[in-house]
Order: C-alpha cells, then sequence, then structure tokens
C-alpha cells in the first residue's frame, strides 16, 4: 500500500505538472495571456513553461518524494482550481460590472473643489510598456496638426481620428475640438457611476492594464448624443465625437459631443497596455 | 530498490498535520462550490478574470524562486552563506534590506528564497529584512513607481526609504524579541548540521558538500525535486490569498474608500486594508495608488505602497511556512504601527 500511494503521490505531480504546461502554452500559443496579463508578460510565462518542463523531467527521472494522501489531494485540488477559471474566463475580458466596482470618478485633468490636482495625465500610460506610444512619439504632440480647411472650423465634418484611450487622457487638451474616434465598452445609467459623477450620462470605457487585469484602471469618456438603445451595454462600440472638457462641479470631464455610436468588433487586445 | 524518502523540508505551515489538511478541504469545498455556483453571472465571469490574473502573474515568479531555492538547498554550503553576510546581526540586518538593489525580485519569489537561506543559517532578522525590503527597496519598483507617479521623484524617494527603514526596524525588533527559535518554524530553521539531518531525509547530505560522492546530474535532480516539493508546498497558500483577493477585488466597491478621503488618517488606515485586500505586486500597485491621486492624501497613497509589499493576504498565508503564529502577528503589528507612524509624520511635515 505505501508503494502504491507514493506511486499516486509521483504520477500526481507529474500530472499536474503537464495541466499547467498544457494550460500556460496553450495560452501563450494563442495569445490567450493577453486576457489576463500584459504582452510583456510572455517573457515569464515563457521561464515558467521551462522551470515546469524541468520539475516534471525531474519527477520522472528523479525518486519519488512523499506519499498520496489528504494534504497531497488539497494540493492537487487548489492546484487545478485556477486552470478552471483560466478556462472559463478564456478570451473574456472585464466589463461593467468591474467597471462599477474600480471607477472612483478619474476623469482627466482639473480641479477638485478642494483644490487638488485631479490630474490623470501620465500616470495611465508608460511609454515604455508595449502598446502605447505618447503624442510625442507618434509625431502628434499637441494633437493632430488640424488640417487648415473648412472641416478644421467646423470639426463635425472632419474624418474621426481613431485614439487610444489612454492617450486622449493622457493629454487631452491635444484632442480638444478634434474629431475622434475611441473604441471601448458601452456603459449607459449604472447607478454607482452616476452616484460618483452626480449625472446620468453615457460612457464609453475601457481598461488600462500595467501588469495584469487585477490591476485594471478604468477609463472613460462621456458621451453626449442619441444612442441607438439596441445596442446592449457592455458591447464593443466606436464613439466618434468631436473631443471637450466640460466643467462639472469643479470637475473636468471627457465628452465626446454629438457622439455618433456604433457596434464594434472586440479589438484584438481587449485592454490598454 | 527504490529508495523512498520523505517530502523535502518544504514550505508546510508548522502544526499542518492537525489542521491544515481539514481546513484546506473546507476551503476546497468551499472554492468549487463557488467556482460552480457563481460562474455564469458577470460577477462570477469577472472574478474568474482576476483570480485568472492574479495566479498567471504570480506563478512564473513563485516557480523561478522555487527553483532558486532547490538550487540553493543543493549548491549553496551553510559555511559559504556565513562567509557573505557580516556576523554582527544589524549590520547583516541593513545588508539584507538592501540586497533588492542587485537582487529585484517580487514578494511571491522571495518567500521561496528565505526560506532556503534560512535553513542555510541566514539569520532570521537578516531574512525578514530581505523579506520585507526586498519587493520595495529595488530598481524596477522604483521605476514603476516614478512612471505612475508622472515622473515624480517624492513618492519614489519616500516609498523606498519608509520600505528600507521599516524593514529593517521590524526584522532587528522580531530578532531581538523572538530571537532564531522563536521566529522561524523548524523546518525553516537551519541550526546544526546535524539538526537539519533529521529534519530533512533527502538523500544527500550535505546538499553543498561536492564530497558527498553524487554527480552533477543527481545533485541537480536533487535540486528540481525540492524546488517542485517547495512549489507545490506554497502555490496552494498563494491560491487561496487569490481567491480572497479576487472576491474583494470582485465584491467590494473602491468608491467605497473615498468616503474617508478628507480625513487623512482615516484614508490611510483603509488604503492600508485596500492594500492588505487587493494583492497586487509591487512592481504594479503604484499604478492603482496614483488612480486613487486627488481622492486620497498622498500620504495615504504612500501607505498603501508601502504595506502592500509586506503583508497581504496571501502573503499572510506564505508566510505561515515560514514564520512562526507569534512572529507573524508581531511583523503585522509592528509593520502596522511604523507605516501609521509613518504617515502621522508625514501629515506634520506636510506632505
Amino acid at each position: 500500500m505505501p508503494n502504491v500511494l507514493a506511486a499516486v503521490g509521483r504520477w500526481q505531480k507529474f500530472a499536474l505538472c503537464l495541466a499547467w504546461l498544457f494550460t500556460l502554452t496553450s495560452l501563450l500559443a494563442s495569445r490567450g495571456f493577453e486576457f489576463f496579463l500584459s504582452p510583456i508578460f510572455a517573457y515569464p510565462l515563457g521561464l515558467a513553461v521551462l522551470v515546469i518542463i524541468l520539475f516534471a523531467a525531474a519527477v520522472l527521472a528523479g525518486r519519488p518524494t512523499g506519499r498520496f494522501g489528504l494534504e497531497a489531494l488539497v494540493s492537487l485540488l487548489l492546484l487545478l482550481l485556477p486552470i478552471l477559471h483560466i478556462w472559463r474566463a478564456n478570451q473574456q475580458s472585464l466589463g461593467g460590472d468591474a467597471f462599477a466596482v474600480r471607477f472612483v470618478g478619474n476623469f482627466t485633468a482639473g480641479e477638485t473643489p478642494g483644490g487638488q490636482d485631479r490630474e490623470l495625465s501620465r500616470l495611465t500610460s508608460s511609454p515604455v510598456l508595449p502598446g502605447t506610444a505618447s503624442p510625442r512619439q507618434t509625431g502628434k504632440r499637441g494633437g493632430t496638426a488640424p488640417s487648415r480647411g473648412h472641416a478644421y472650423n467646423n470639426p463635425y465634418r472632419q474624418d474621426a481620428r481613431e485614439v487610444a484611450m489612454s492617450l486622449l487622457l493622457q493629454s487631452p487638451e491635444s484632442y480638444l475640438g478634434q474629431k475622434i474616434k475611441v473604441v471601448g465598452m458601452l456603459n449607459r445609467e449604472n447607478p454607482d457611476v452616476a452616484e460618483i459623477l452626480g449625472l446620468t450620462q453615457p460612457l464609453v470605457f475601457r481598461f488600462l492594464v500595467n501588469c495584469c487585469s487585477a490591476d485594471a484602471i478604468p477609463l472613460a469618456v462621456l458621451l453626449d448624443g442619441g444612442i441607438d438603445p439596441s445596442i446592449p451595454d457592455n458591447n464593443w462600440i466606436s464613439a466618434s465625437g468631436v473631443f471637450a472638457l466640460r466643467e462639472r462641479e469643479g470637475y473636468r470631464l471627457p465628452w465626446l459631443d454629438q457622439a455618433e455610436v456604433r457596434l464594434a468588433e472586440q479589438p484584438e487586445r481587449v485592454y490598454l497596455y | 530498490m527504490t529508495r523512498q524518502i520523505t517530502p523535502s523540508a518544504g514550505l508546510r505551515p508548522r502544526e499542518k498535520t492537525n489542521w491544515w489538511p481539514r481546513l484546506g478541504l473546507v476551503l476546497v469545498v468551499l472554492f468549487y462550490l463557488y467556482y460552480f455556483t457563481g460562474g455564469e453571472s458577470e460577477k462570477g465571469l469577472t472574478f474568474s478574470i482576476i483570480f485568472s490574473s492574479i495566479v498567471l502573474e504570480a506563478f512564473p515568479f513563485l516557480l523561478l524562486g522555487t527553483l532558486a531555492g532547490g538550487f540553493i538547498e543543493v549548491f549553496v554550503s551553510r559555511d559559504r552563506l556565513a562567509s557573505l553576510l557580516p556576523r554582527r546581526p544589524v549590520p547583516a540586518v541593513l545588508l539584507a534590506a538592501s540586497l533588492g538593489i542587485v537582487l529585484p525580485v517580487c514578494e511571491c519569489a522571495i518567500v521561496p528564497v528565505v526560506r532556503r537561506l534560512s535553513r542555510k543559517g541566514l539569520p532570521a532578522s537578516a531574512g525578514i529584512a530581505y523579506l520585507l525590503a526586498g519587493p520595495i527597496v529595488n530598481p524596477l519598483v522604483a521605476l514603476s513607481t516614478w512612471l505612475a507617479y508622472g515622473m515624480d521623484w517624492q513618492p519614489v524617494l519616500i516609498r523606498l526609504a519608509a520600505g528600507y527603514v521599516i524593514a529593517v526596524l521590524v526584522a532587528l525588533a522580531i530578532g531581538r524579541v523572538l530571537g532564531e527559535a522563536g521566529t522561524l518554524v523548524p523546518e525553516a530553521r537551519g541550526g546544526h548540521p546535524d539538526e537539519e539531518e533529521e529534519d530533512c531525509h533527502h538523500p544527500h547530505h550535505q546538499h553543498a558538500a561536492p564530497e558527498d560522492g553524487k554527480g552533477s546530474f543527481e545533485r541537480l535532480l536533487d535540486a528540481l525535486t525540492h524546488g517542485l516539493d517547495d512549489f507545490l508546498a506554497t502555490a496552494p497558500f498563494l491560491i487561496i490569498g487569490a481567491f480572497l483577493a479576487a472576491l474583494a477585488q470582485t465584491y467590494v466597491e473602491r468608491s467605497l474608500f473615498l468616503a474617508a478621503a478628507d480625513n487623512p488618517l482615516g484614508a490611510t488606515v483603509l488604503m492600508m486594508l485596500l492594500a492588505v485586500l487587493l494583492n497586487l505586486c509591487s512592481e504594479a500597485d503604484a499604478f492603482i495608488a496614483a488612480s486613487f491621486r486627488g481622492y486620497v492624501p498622498l500620504v495615504a497613497q504612500l501607505a498603501f505602497l508601502v504595506l502592500g509589499p509586506m503583508f497581504d493576504l496571501k502573503l499572510l498565508l506564505m508566510y505561515r511556512g515560514l514564520f512562526q503564529k507569534k512572529a507573524i502577528l508581531l511583523l503585522v503589528t509592528l509593520v502596522s504601527v511604523l507605516v501609521l507612524g509613518l504617515a502621522l509624520t508625514l501629515i506634520q511635515l506636510g506632505v
């Protein structure tokens, strides 16, 4: 019997290694890990795969260590639990529920009634993280140099230029008065958001991730305009309109005036990094 | 004949034979119940994403930490380690608290490394200093904090200095009050080589002695086996902590923490609580803290940044494999009091 338990102990370790190996390699191959982590985590995950392979090889080549018992069963079940959750959440992103829980009212530059700086600028993106580029890097510092024609005088007739929400909220003044398009998820009337903002206004939101979705920060732009009621909340949309900052109770809130909202495909990378 | 050996001296909590498997089984049942009953709701999906994220983020570092621990166990001799450290406790603690500068690893990876170093004779106080300061006083954390705070050096310098000083004070205090035997669990204690022989039954003592007749391949296998055993003993606690943190992140609204924004001390306490609940990696937590700018005072954000890497839900569970209960209690108390003291000082200074 002890030998049987020892053999089971060895093979449960090996099976566990294989289960995690399969999960991690699948996430890496499909880039599914980007639904959980920043793309730069491909390297640590790759190293993790390597370590697990070494551990699995040691189980096969080494001597058995320990017998299978209640403690080993508990460890096994606990170590399998994340795999179940990973497969359930695979290809899914945080949505309106996470937005409501995480949103603390931080939009963009502005002064609080108490005079404290509410500036979101620079904290929302890092020029060294993949997937983001500062306006300077993209040659758009100070916003796109608007074309000097009638479209400049009438921004509503400009073609909308897609702007990452992180860039938009990093330097909102750069985009004032320009027709832009942002991609995110629709949120119409969330009571928690309404309570914080003191107004009920539809908005488009997206999450900015630094390491993993546990640290995701919600970014949002308010939408002013008719929204097709057939578009349900929590769907990916593209919203285009003229960008403005409006004062409200001492806060400067980012808006898209005369917003046109359309259903959009889920972006290849659901989070901003 | 295959030689049967017992599990390595893994990162198992003391008295686990009494309570851990049964409590663990209860938790497993509850966790699986939550998985099968709450999965289809949006909350359930949010939970799955956050839980998976925390585990996926931490696993590579835990794996690397336990691998490093396995190699330390087999390839680093007690004499070698002793020759690298100052003999007197204060210089040893001062040095250990700054090790993060050259070994910038996150808190998940440090725990198994310290566990193995302790078995090799690293003084408990020096281990605590590295454990507490390492995830803060390191260049990656300095960089992320600097970026998060709009390239402002003030929060960076306060965070690093406070992290270092608090780690040193806590380490010295615990070392003095509890001593080696009162701090570490027996499995993590170095002691006399004979003592270790009794405790660890791997057939490779002295691990780091090349003259033990073992070839490189066998020693490599031993190191990997130790690493895997440590991983299997530590990871369940990480998962339990990640589960609780994901629950908090799914159900506790952050706007609740704004209620105390007008009271710097109240906000500080709430942000400290938030740091314990969120279980964020020290390389990412600055971005979360910075998202509270304008809503809670800078002092409260700094308390969040100093306390979180020193103890949070998952770390508290992982510490059970390293420290005795009273040592953990003292650590939590001292860190909390010192962080609060820091906050009060900064408030007085008008930060």
